[in-house]
């Protein structure tokens, strides 16, 4: 499952790996004040509102059960209780409660846009899909609702419809930088080049810090040549993130094609002390080695790459081209077919060299 | 301090400024009169081979030069003279510019052409702006008469300078290796040739135990003699062989063109081709070719398409010539004679040599070494394809490293275009000229580099991507080579077959070849893009056939296919392979008529044999179904054989369905198997 960072129903939290200071969201919990006779269900309720904000989750589920036994149509009652689950991460139970209270209110929104959050947490795309459209089309009026939608959009690798909804939640909030980031890469997807660059620059105007943006800027531009622009743009990400790994590979990358093999060499050791075990970076040394004629050493990096992981294709496609230099055809040829098995694009034309083995 | 810099720097610069040309004069070697003398004698012997002027002779005078020159390095013409003939001599040529340098410090005026020769030297040492510049000196200090003469030389030098340039930018990818020395000695080796699948290399050689061991008197060098040596599976040459007589005698014998089966070898003997045959484990005498191809003019290297029907050859003749060395082209006639040579046109041909002309084993690729086109210096081995429409492209230079600023000859490639061979007179060298292994290594293979980025901000997961270049394809030749044995299906005892290709669509023999009486060995060559019909016949045997559809977009690919010949006996049968019917029917198509013809000359070279023809089907369909279709089968041969003459009496027919299968039915090349014809002897 990949990891995903939910919204919680009654919570602040936190969007994606990196924090920025935007969008921070508070959704209130549902309140109902009591004050009239025979309203037991409505104080176990506020009750379990209370316990909730305390973080006391067992309370809150036992005042939620309270208020649903005094009134078993309680509808919010039933949505709080799911919304506790959703942070206990029992997300099947959440679904179960949040399906009552669409049971008994079911014009409201926000059950559908929870239930949504989920069904995403269980990986059911379709049904998070459904239920986010069904949180929008109830009048939901949160940027969020558009924004997930079009993460699943973009997973469905359907980034015209992807971008529409970054677009709305873009409308709806201008200065959501999630928003146009992830509409820079769904654009970048649908090969806008130029479109995805402008998305990223409005992403990191925004918000100043976004290093996960400036990263994707950096590849839009190397994408266009434009090494230099490239460069810069992955070194903003490294300013604002100093540990970020990925940065510092794709900078090396940057580097590499301007054939500063030197400077690629530090990038890419340096995305290697960040995460020891990071076979991009280790490949791609390799990659840097076989632009010096180093071949032996190339050889050695890609020959640890495959240690680390052993169903490494394009290790065994780039080791193989290294071998081939060291006029070791049949090792070659070995690695080659590896690389053919794991599914290498190109492992099956290299093979026409090896008939005799 | 001070002062042991000034002395320094003085001493420094004395070198520079004050190097001085130092005569050969006894008065400037007062202190070692001994010395001078032996110095002086090596000069002048040194003088008198320089005087004859022969590339044989420059390697000798140089041995003398260099004994002077060690004794008085600072002489301005013998600096010059030395330059000269490494120049010359055509063995490491591009030490020549140290000498021309040094002569030119000592002396500015040492020759007329000095600045020319220095450009000559950096032209061989790749400094090809150097060389431009010193072309340009020369061609400026030229008095109108002389810039008349040499203007034009001048301006191609530097356009050699100029392709060299663009050349060594883009390098192609091979390795050369040199073949090492149980082929090369430390005297030339060069005009190798192959077999198509590189299992043996005829070369020519002047080492010292070459038959008659004298001197060639026009270089001075031992005279050419023809070697063989023959390639193991794992690669490895054996010890190279002198051929003997006849190939070989007290003259020059070199080679210049062999068979891509390697039972024929062309030879070069006085101006004119020789052809030798193969004949078990002899070779038969040389014989002179027609006239048609050798002229009073020298004729040197030569070529056979892969069905031996047509020659490519090289010649100096005067008539229809575009320039020194042309290449010429002449096709056999249905009788075997060789037509007039034809000049291949302006496409291939410049006013300036063209020549080392090797036509490869897949029928449309021909090499040849040419000293005009975009050469970067000397002979530059090109390539030209045959488009569909017949036509000749515009030749492609081989590039760099395979060519050099010096002379590239003798090129000759494998039959899977892998390798080529070549000769060169490459710096670390066994000898002079040696024989290297060109291995063709197709365009570069992209490497793979990999990043990810974080594409959607609120998943936490990067998303990799793969950054490739674009694929290449990397082609292959279009032809498939077939070889092994023919042998005795009882004794398997080697036999003499010939065998004969024919062109199944158009019905027409597209060549001849015998197998070797000693080992039973053949080669053939089957460019793609046919269907191929293969009959093998023998005196005394039945015929054997084979039947090879070839696509267009074939690779290279080498099948090796031993063939038993079974006696004329009774009970003997043969699968009639090349045999076609029309889908599920018994009309018997066009292309069999090659095959049938073949039955025909059978029967009618023994006049009282008897046979049976009998039809079999694979078991898809009924028995009754499959019976009447291989009868009918079978009936329509024999009523072609009787159509042509044969007597009903020697005939009969039968149908066996698919009770009598050579193959299994559980798959479709099985049941393809089992669908046949056969021929069998019922008596004689």
């Amino acid at each position: 499952m990949k990891q995903f960072i939910l919204f919680s129903i009654a919570m602040v939290f936190s969007l994606g790996a990196f924090s920025q200071d935007n969008p921070t969201a508070i959704q209130n919990p549902d309140t109902t004040l009591v004050v009239a006779e025979n309203q037991e269900a409505e104080l176990a309720y506020n009750n379990g509102i209370a316990s909730f904000k305390n973080k006391d989750y067992k309370s809150a589920v036992d005042f939620f059960n309270q208020a649903i036994g005094f009134r078993p149509e309680f509808s919010q009652a039933y949505f709080n209780r799911g919304s506790v689950k959703m942070e206990l991460k029992e997300f099947e139970a959440a679904i179960l409660d949040f399906n009552m209270a669409i049971q008994y209110a079911d014009s409201v929104p926000n059950p559908y846009f929870a239930r949504a959050q989920a069904n995403y947490a269980l990986n059911k795309f379709d049904e998070a899909f459904d239920d986010y459209t069904l949180a929008i089309d109830k009048g939901f009026k949160d940027v969020k609702a558009y924004y997930y939608r079009g993460v699943i959009n973009f997973q469905r690798n359907k980034y015209e419809e992807a971008i529409a909804d970054f677009s709305q939640a873009i409308s709806i909030d201008p200065t959501f930088a999630y928003a146009y980031n992830d509409r820079g890469s769904a654009k970048r997807k649908n090969n806008d080049i130029d479109g995805a660059i402008e998305d990223y620059e409005k992403a990191v105007k925004v918000d100043s810090k976004f290093a996960l943006a400036y990263n994707n800027l950096g590849t839009a531009k190397r994408k266009k040549g434009d090494f230099d622009g490239a460069i810069i743009d992955y070194g903003m990400a490294i300013k604002h993130k100093p540990d970020y790994h990925i940065a510092y590979n794709n900078r090396g990358s940057a580097k590499y094609d301007k054939k500063d093999y030197d400077g690629a060499l530090k990038d890419f050791s340096e995305a290697l002390k960040l995460k020891n075990d990071y076979v991009y970076a280790i490949n791609n040394i390799g990659t840097v080695k076989i632009k010096q004629k180093e071949y032996e050493a190339a050889k050695t990096e890609f020959s640890k790459a495959i240690d680390i992981d052993g169903n490494y294709g394009d290790a065994y496609l780039n080791r193989g081209v290294a071998k081939e230099e060291l006029r070791d055809l049949e090792g070659a040829c070995r690695d080659w077919k590896k690389a053919d098995e794991l599914g290498v694009k190109n492992a099956s034309i290299y093979l026409q060299d090896c008939n005799e083995f | 301090m001070k002062t042991l810099y000034t002395v320094f720097a003085f001493l420094f610069l004395s070198n520079i400024i004050f190097a001085q040309n130092v005569e050969f004069d006894k008065d400037n070697f007062s202190s070692d009169k001994e010395g001078f003398k032996e110095a002086y004698k090596n000069l002048k012997e040194g003088d008198k081979q320089y005087a004859y002027g022969a590339s044989g002779t420059y390697v000798l005078a140089l041995e003398y030069f260099l004994l002077a020159q060690k004794f008085n390095p600072n002489n301005a013409d013998l600096n010059y003279k030395i330059g000269s003939c490494y120049l010359y001599s055509n063995m490491e040529t591009r030490k020549c510019l140290q000498y021309f340098k040094k002569a030119l410090e000592l002396k500015n005026t040492v020759a007329p052409d000095i600045f020319y020769m220095l450009g000559r030297g950096y032209h061989l040492n790749y400094e090809f702006d150097e060389a431009i510049k010193y072309y340009e000196k020369h061609r400026n200090m030229l008095s109108p008469k002389d810039l008349e003469l040499e203007r034009k030389n001048i301006t191609k030098k530097i356009e050699e300078c100029n392709v060299g340039k663009q050349l060594v930018k883009e390098p192609v990818r091979v390795f050369i290796d040199n073949v090492g020395e149980e082929i090369n000695s430390r005297y030339p080796e060069y005009s190798p040739l192959i077999s198509a699948d590189e299992s043996m290399m005829i070369f020519t050689s002047r080492r010292e135990n070459t038959t008659g061991g004298s001197r060639d008197l026009g270089d001075q060098q031992f005279y050419e003699d023809i070697y063989v040596s023959y390639q193991s599976e794992n690669g490895k040459w054996s010890p190279a062989v002198n051929m003997g007589k006849p190939l070989n005698s007290d003259k020059n014998d070199a080679t210049v063109g062999l068979a891509p089966d390697g039972q024929q070898l062309f030879i070069f003997m006085e101006g004119d081709i020789y052809k030798c045959e193969l004949k078990g484990a002899e070779w038969s005498s040389p014989k002179s070719l027609p006239n048609s191809i050798n002229t009073e003019e020298r004729e040197g290297d030569a070529s056979f398409s892969y069905n031996g029907k047509t020659m490519y050859i090289a010649s100096e003749r005067t008539d229809k010539t575009f320039g020194g060395f042309d290449i010429y082209t002449s096709t056999q006639s249905e009788k075997g004679k060789w037509q007039d040579a034809e000049n291949m046109g302006s496409v291939i041909n410049t006013e300036y040599d063209d020549r080392s002309v090797f036509m490869h084993p897949d029928g449309r690729t021909l090499y040849f070494s040419s000293r005009g086109h975009n050469t970067m210096g000397g002979f530059d081995i090109f390539y030209t394809t045959k488009d569909d429409d017949g036509f000749w492209t515009k030749p492609i230079n081989l590039g760099y490293p395979i060519n050099t600023p010096d002379d590239d000859l003798f090129f000759v490639l494998s039959a899977s275009g892998k390798h080529g061979y070549y000769a060169s007179a490459k710096e670390g060298g066994v000898g002079t000229y040696d024989i290297y292994m060109i291995t063709f290594r197709g365009p570069e293979k992209p490497i793979v580099q990999n990043n990810e980025d974080n594409l959607i901000a609120s998943i936490a997961n990067p998303i990799s991507e793969v950054i490739i270049e674009e694929s290449v394809e990397i082609k292959t030749m279009r032809l498939t080579i077939l070889k092994g044995t023919v042998k005795d299906a009882i004794s398997l005892n080697p036999v003499e077959a010939s065998i004969e290709i024919v062109d199944n669509e158009k019905n027409e023999i597209i060549s001849t070849f015998m197998s070797n009486s000693a080992t039973g060995k053949y080669l053939v060559s089957l460019p793609s893009g046919k269907n191929y019909g293969i009959a093998v016949k023998a005196d005394g045997y039945l015929f054997h056939s084979e039947n090879f559809d070839i696509p267009e977009a074939t690779n290279y690919q080498e099948i090796t296919k031993d063939i038993l010949l079974n006696k004329m006996a009774v009970g003997s049968k043969i699968v009639l392979k090349n045999i076609f019917f029309d889908y599920a029917k018994a009309t018997l198509r066009a292309e069999s008529n090659a095959e049938l013809d073949r039955l025909i000359a059978v029967l009618t070279e023994y006049p009282n044999i008897k046979i049976e023809i009998s039809g079999h089907t694979d078991n898809l369909g009924t028995l009754q179904l499959n019976t009447k279709l291989s009868e009918s089968r079978a009936k329509a041969v024999v009523d072609y054989l009787i159509m042509k003459g044969v007597s009903t009496s020697r005939l009969q027919y039968k149908g066996y369905a698919y009770l009598e299968p050579i193959a299994t039915n559980e798959t479709e090349e099985g049941r393809q198997e089992n669908r046949r014809v056969e021929f069998k002897v019922l008596s004689n």
